[in-house]
């Protein structure tokens, strides 16, 4: 498991309240416990402070699961890096 | 990493069957990290106020021209980390103009006590503009609405209100290609925001707080623009911190709980180096750094001194030498006629400042202590909680911004007593050493030739009375004093009866130190509330005034004086009174006293002077 996946889904159970350990890579965001639009921006933004990188909204709306996040994560980061 | 830490420990208490964590609001303030904020704010949402140890309950309603999510949980962080336990509503999005005009919003319902009023740029810009005149007129016409809409709720609710300065967007400013064209915007711009400041002078009700002046001191970007697009989040959450941070200031003022005292060492805090050893001539104070450093310092702290905060001092040092360089220093700001109290000597830094509590009578609630060591900071924290302790470490240059940033002595207006209060608060200590050449205190009382003026309430008192009914918690006969507006309705009123009263000896004049609510009915005359200064406790002061109203309640035909009394737990002064000055109890919290014949409640070492009496109808 990347360093990435980790802090992606420790950030992700932040926002949800749910274990980090709970959160494996094809968990899909529409079905974790009290997820909301709302809760989509606080991830964003959480994301984006920890990793210091700026994501494009639309690619961010259309991710689906966590691998999906991690992997515009990687991406991002190579850019900006 | 102490924010994971505390956001555990938090997480903790959400939890059924938590244990208590008393501890836990003001270690909230060295959390700093905007994100742990964020968390650490929702998660408190669902803390039981009862496991978070003694705060003052307060009702905040948040409403406003676009989304800012994080300013509830930022808020509710902040109002921990000064002893308030808030209950907050949010409205949803751009819902204000709805909130403060129906009678039925949820708001209305939520009878908040204070209303913060979010603003953001776009609600005031006009869609399409021309020149800087077609924008201005729009600006100002929205503006008047704006100002309509919070006065009539404030008319209606009782609430008060917190508007505060918009930053403009970048964008805007940008779009102007000509300077002289971006001149004349931000102009009609800056004409927006003084009106906005302007309401707070205008209405009694209303507070403004100048966010973009604050703004100024803060690494972060006004909006996200996609964030603004997409969810309409005006503010960054950053900015959203520095609002939370400056409204939870303004609504510990709004309660009255400011800080009252600063206790200041002085090696290394009020001058470089160590006068003990580097001898008076050899400490660092004057025009070159770090000289210069410790020198605002102390013009800092004669600033607040002006403005009310009692000064002591609280230092490991010979008193001798402390005294000289007070007196002859001639880099010196801060004198020894700004100073109340000094505990300059070897003992225990916290063993000394509940001295210097006991000595200037006021609750160690209200003391923040400044003190560039370790030692003694950490000492007084965990030996005297109540205490607000500022460690200035690093930099001395930093110094004053450390103890500026919590706003502890933030007050919602100051008056001509609180400029005066350092030499009131001196004579009373030089009281208390007068005091130990007497065989008994009414000798004592005697020699001091006690005169009390009573008057009705008038436009210069008013403001005063009204400050003493929020800030006094010892002698006063009920938790909620009587708002401003009931208080020129009740003076205003033949109906009611509202004085105030000033007490002077041979030390000096004390200025306003009490008040009185009354309202006369025609059997008998109540006595709503009764404030004092702890001041002037123990002098018979009091007796004296509630004689005066039993002498006019006989006078205007009534045949008794009734009072109200309800316990807060900390007026315990108060709960003597009644009965003391020979009052009977009469069901829950009421007392009364017939007063024909008329009864002597007043102590003969005491001389009442009148002013300006009118005829009681």
């Amino acid at each position: 498991m990347s360093e990435v996946f980790t802090e992606v889904a420790g950030l992700v159970g932040q926002v949800t309240d749910l274990p980090a350990e709970d959160i494996s890579a094809d968990a899909r965001f529409d079905a974790l416990a009290n997820w909301t639009s709302y809760d989509a921006l606080r991830l964003l933004t959480g994301i984006e402070q920890h990793f210091a990188v700026r994501l494009d909204l639309q690619e961010y709306f259309a991710i689906k699961d966590v691998g999906g996040l991690v992997a515009a994560v990687s991406s991002a980061r190579g850019k900006s890096g | 990493m102490e924010a994971k830490e505390m956001l555990a420990r938090i997480r903790r208490l959400t939890e059924p069957g938590a244990t208590a964590d008393p501890a836990l609001p003001a270690d909230l303030r060295r959390l700093r990290d905007v994100p742990a904020l964020l968390e650490a704010g929702r998660l408190l949402a669902k803390v039981p106020a009862e496991l978070l140890g003694r705060l003052t309950p307060l009702r905040v309603a948040v409403t406003g021209t676009f989304t800012a999510s994080g300013v509830a949980p930022l808020l509710r962080v902040a109002l921990l980390g000064k002893g308030i336990a808030p209950q907050i509503h949010v409205s949803g999005f751009d819902q204000l103009a709805v909130d403060l005009s129906s009678q039925d919003s949820p708001l209305a319902e939520f009878a908040p006590q204070v209303t913060l009023c979010l603003l953001h740029d776009d609600w005031f810009v006009p869609r399409d503009w021309d020149d800087a005149e077609a924008f201005q007129s729009a600006v100002r016409g929205r503006f008047a609405m704006f100002d309509n809409l919070v006065s009539a709720f404030t008319g209606r609710s009782g609430s008060a209100v917190l508007v505060h300065t918009v930053p403009l967007s970048p964008v805007e400013v940008r779009g102007v290609v000509a300077f002289d064209g971006r001149a004349a915007l931000g102009r009609a711009w800056r004409e927006l925001n003084s009106d906005l400041l302007g309401m707070a002078l205008r209405h009694d009700q209303v507070h403004a707080l100048d966010l973009e002046a604050y703004l100024v001191d803060a690494p972060a970007r006004l909006r996200d623009e996609r964030l603004y697009r997409f969810a309409s989040a005006a503010w960054t959450s950053e900015v959203e911190q520095v609002y939370a941070h400056e409204a939870a200031n303004f609504c510990r003022a709004f309660l009255g709980m400011a800080k009252k005292v600063l206790v200041l060492d002085l090696d290394n805090t009020l001058w470089g180096g160590v006068v003990g050893d580097d001898g008076p001539s050899g400490i660092q104070i004057g025009p070159l750094y770090p000289g210069n450093a410790f020198r605002e310092m102390q013009r800092r702290a004669v600033q607040l001194r002006k403005q009310g905060v009692v000064l002591a001092l609280c230092s490991k040092n010979e008193a001798s030498i402390v005294d000289q360089v007070l007196t002859e220093h001639p880099d010196l700001v801060i004198r020894p006629d700004d100073i109340a109290a000094r505990a300059v000597d070897w003992q225990p830094k916290d063993h000394n400042i509940r001295g210097l509590a006991g000595q200037l009578n006021l609750g160690l609630d209200s003391f923040v202590f400044a003190d560039d060591s370790t030692f003694e900071t950490q000492l007084v924290r965990g030996s005297l909680p109540e205490v607000t302790v500022v460690h200035l470490d690093g930099d001395p240059a930093d110094h004053v911004t450390a103890l500026q940033r919590g706003g502890c002595f933030d007050v919602l207006t100051t008056t001509a007593t609180d400029r005066e209060r350092t030499r009131l608060y001196k004579a009373r200590a030089e009281r208390t050493e007068f005091a130990d050449s007497f065989s008994s205190v009414q000798d004592y009382l005697r020699s001091l030739e006690i005169r009390v003026s009573v008057r009705e309430a008038d436009e210069f008192s008013l403001p005063r009375l009204v400050q003493l009914g929020q800030r006094t918690n010892q002698f006063t006969m009920t938790g909620s004093p009587h708002p401003e507006a009931r208080t020129r309705e009740m003076a205003a009123s033949a109906d009611h009866l509202v004085l105030v009263f000033e007490v002077a000896d041979r030390f000096g004049a004390e200025g306003i130190v009490g008040g009185v609510w009354v309202s006369k009915h025609d059997e008998h005359w109540l006595i709503e509330n009764f404030v004092m200064s702890c001041r002037v406790f123990t002098r018979g002061v009091e007796h004296t005034v509630v004689q005066h109203i039993a002498d006019r309640a006989a006078s205007a035909g009534a045949a008794r004086l009734e009072a109200d009394f309800v316990a807060t737990g900390r007026n315990k002064a108060a709960a003597e009174f009644y009965p003391d000055a020979g009052f009977s109890p009469v069901g829950e919290g009421r007392f009364t006293l017939p007063v024909v014949p008329r009864p002597q409640i007043g102590p003969d070492w005491t001389s009442l002077v009148v002013e300006g009496e009118s005829a009681d109808v």
